[in-house]
């Protein structure tokens, strides 16, 4: 659906500035700001948070993304990340119109029992902004990061695909965000921004959408491919969420890496208790020197903490209509378990799928990732 | 050496246009990209790429209508459509009689889920 917005885009701001012999000149901010190519909003998310989570090792214990498979409900986005500490995972689907924003009651005790740690399951009403493309660039990521830190807005999670970022934000926030993507990046003149449908029931979205609500039954998963990255960098930063100028050091030192020619390859940033937020961003090794643009590494320092950063192999893949299926995320969970592949680092958003294993485990889950999925 | 030849991705999943595009750039294609039909037209308008890869199911103005544009301009006629699309069975009977019976104004097209080694083909046989 098309969000008719009425609003027209503010005027490009300028910036003024002075040449060498101090001459006054000034020129258009939109010269600039980062070009991309739209922004996509999804609303009425429930969010479901569960912490601690064993995996498969216990009979006992029940992570979220093979309860929500079980339940035939599709995840719109992911993040899951393993650390000695256990595993925390976040996990958001959309509700049919109608629906209250709450989980289903036996999944949110199952959820529940399946954690160590009481009141691991948190459901929330959250909403997704996504901007695209991203182009690989910690540019954009970094000035992204930044610009929430400026306008004194949190975000709960974000996840990048092979193209977006996506920022799961509180539903209330979305106009605010909204309104300083548009007025911060050079969007394309005729841009606006596209929206999920809302208060529409299924058989109008079936009539609208046919293609995307069919429910594939395949031996198995149809892929573009899987694509292996090895020998990545993960760096890790932990920060007070609620402490803006965080957002702005993560920024700035993204924005840094970025001058030097590294790219990312993945991103994903957790918010695993109200006063602890964790961003992830999977580079190419980084040399000593750019490893100092995020200072006090291995420190803590009021409030943030810049984790040794450790080498991981990279899987992704991305298939028709994931962001519609339910259940893709379980399996591949299933097929690297089978192989006793751990999982470190996921994140899934559009059509998506991101893992990142222990340095020189890449090799081994492609055959393991094969007896679920196709790989052209 | 010959120029490269310009295709425009258009579809309005993100993902698919950065897996489609990225299988093209390694093909040696030049590859300009699009998310809706507005935006489609107003980048044939810029520079005229050899082929079109269109989804159907789009906002602002979907893949039929950009079709309809492109086939029903002289100037823009003898660009390669080629439409992505899970509504093989409503393809409008028009101009070209593809091998299966379906008939669409676009020049070629294929069915979601998509093969990219077939839309690779198919965008071979267009540029060749």
């Amino acid at each position: 659906m098309e969000i008719n917005r009425g609003r027209p885009k503010p005027p490009s701001p300028t910036i003024v500035s002075y040449n060498t012999r101090g001459v006054f000149i000034s020129f258009p901010m939109s010269l600039l700001q980062i070009r991309i190519n739209g922004i996509r909003l999804g609303s009425r998310l429930n969010q479901v948070i569960q912490t601690s989570v064993d995996g498969e090792a216990s009979p006992l214990i029940s992570p979220l993304y093979k309860l929500l498979a079980q339940d035939r409900i599709n995840i719109v986005s992911l993040g899951l990340r393993t650390d000695p500490s256990g595993t925390s995972m976040f996990c958001c689907h959309d509700l049919p119109s109608g629906c209250k924003f709450d989980f289903k009651p036996d999944i949110k005790k199952k959820v529940a029992s399946g954690s160590k740690e009481p009141q691991s399951c948190i459901v929330s009403n959250v909403c997704t902004v996504s901007v695209y493309p991203h182009n690989a660039s910690l540019n954009t990521l970094g000035f992204l990061m930044s610009l929430f830190g400026k306008h004194g807005v949190s975000f709960q999670q974000m996840v990048s695909s092979h193209a977006m970022i996506s920022f799961i934000i509180n539903r209330s926030d979305q106009e605010r965000v909204l309104a300083f993507l548009e007025q911060e990046f050079d969007l394309p003149p005729t841009h606006i921004p596209f929206g999920q449908f809302e208060n529409e029931n299924a058989e109008f979205v079936k009539k609208r959408y046919p293609e995307t609500r069919a429910t594939y039954v395949e031996q198995r998963i149809k892929t573009y491919g899987i694509k292996l990255d090895a020998g990545l960098e993960m760096v890790e930063i932990s920060f007070n969420p609620k402490d803006q100028k965080y957002l702005g050091f993560c920024g700035n030192g993204l924005q840094q890496l970025a001058k030097s020619g590294k790219k990312f390859y993945f991103t994903a940033s957790m918010t695993k208790s109200h006063d602890m937020a964790h961003l992830y961003c999977l580079t190419e090794p980084l040399a000593f020197q750019e490893k100092q643009y995020f200072p006090s590494r291995d420190k803590v320092t009021k409030g943030l903490t810049v984790c040794p950063s450790v080498s991981v192999d990279l899987i992704s893949f991305h298939g028709p209509h994931f962001g519609d299926r339910f259940g893709i995320f379980n399996t591949a969970m299933a097929c690297l378990n089978a192989a006793a592949i751990p999982v470190l680092l996921a994140g899934c958003t559009g059509a998506s799928i991101f893992m990142a294993l222990p340095d020189s485990l890449g090799q081994k889950a492609l055959p393991a990732l094969a007896e679920g999925f196709e790989n052209p | 050496m010959s120029e490269k030849k310009l295709i425009l991705v258009v579809d309005d999943d993100p993902d698919l246009v950065e897996a489609v595009s990225m299988k093209l750039e390694a093909k040696s294609y030049r590859v300009e990209k699009a998310y809706d039909g507005v935006e489609a037209m107003d980048k044939i308008k810029i520079e005229k790429p050899a082929v079109v890869i269109l989804d159907v199911m789009m906002p602002r103005k979907n893949g039929w209508e950009v079709c309809d544009e492109i086939k029903n301009s002289n100037a823009l006629k003898d660009i390669a459509v080629v439409l992505l699309t899970a509504v093989a069975d409503s393809v409008k009977t028009t101009s070209y009689t593809h091998h299966d019976g379906k008939t669409t104004l676009a020049d070629d097209y294929v069915p979601k889920p998509i093969d990219l080694d077939e839309l690779m083909e198919i965008v071979g046989d267009h540029c060749s």
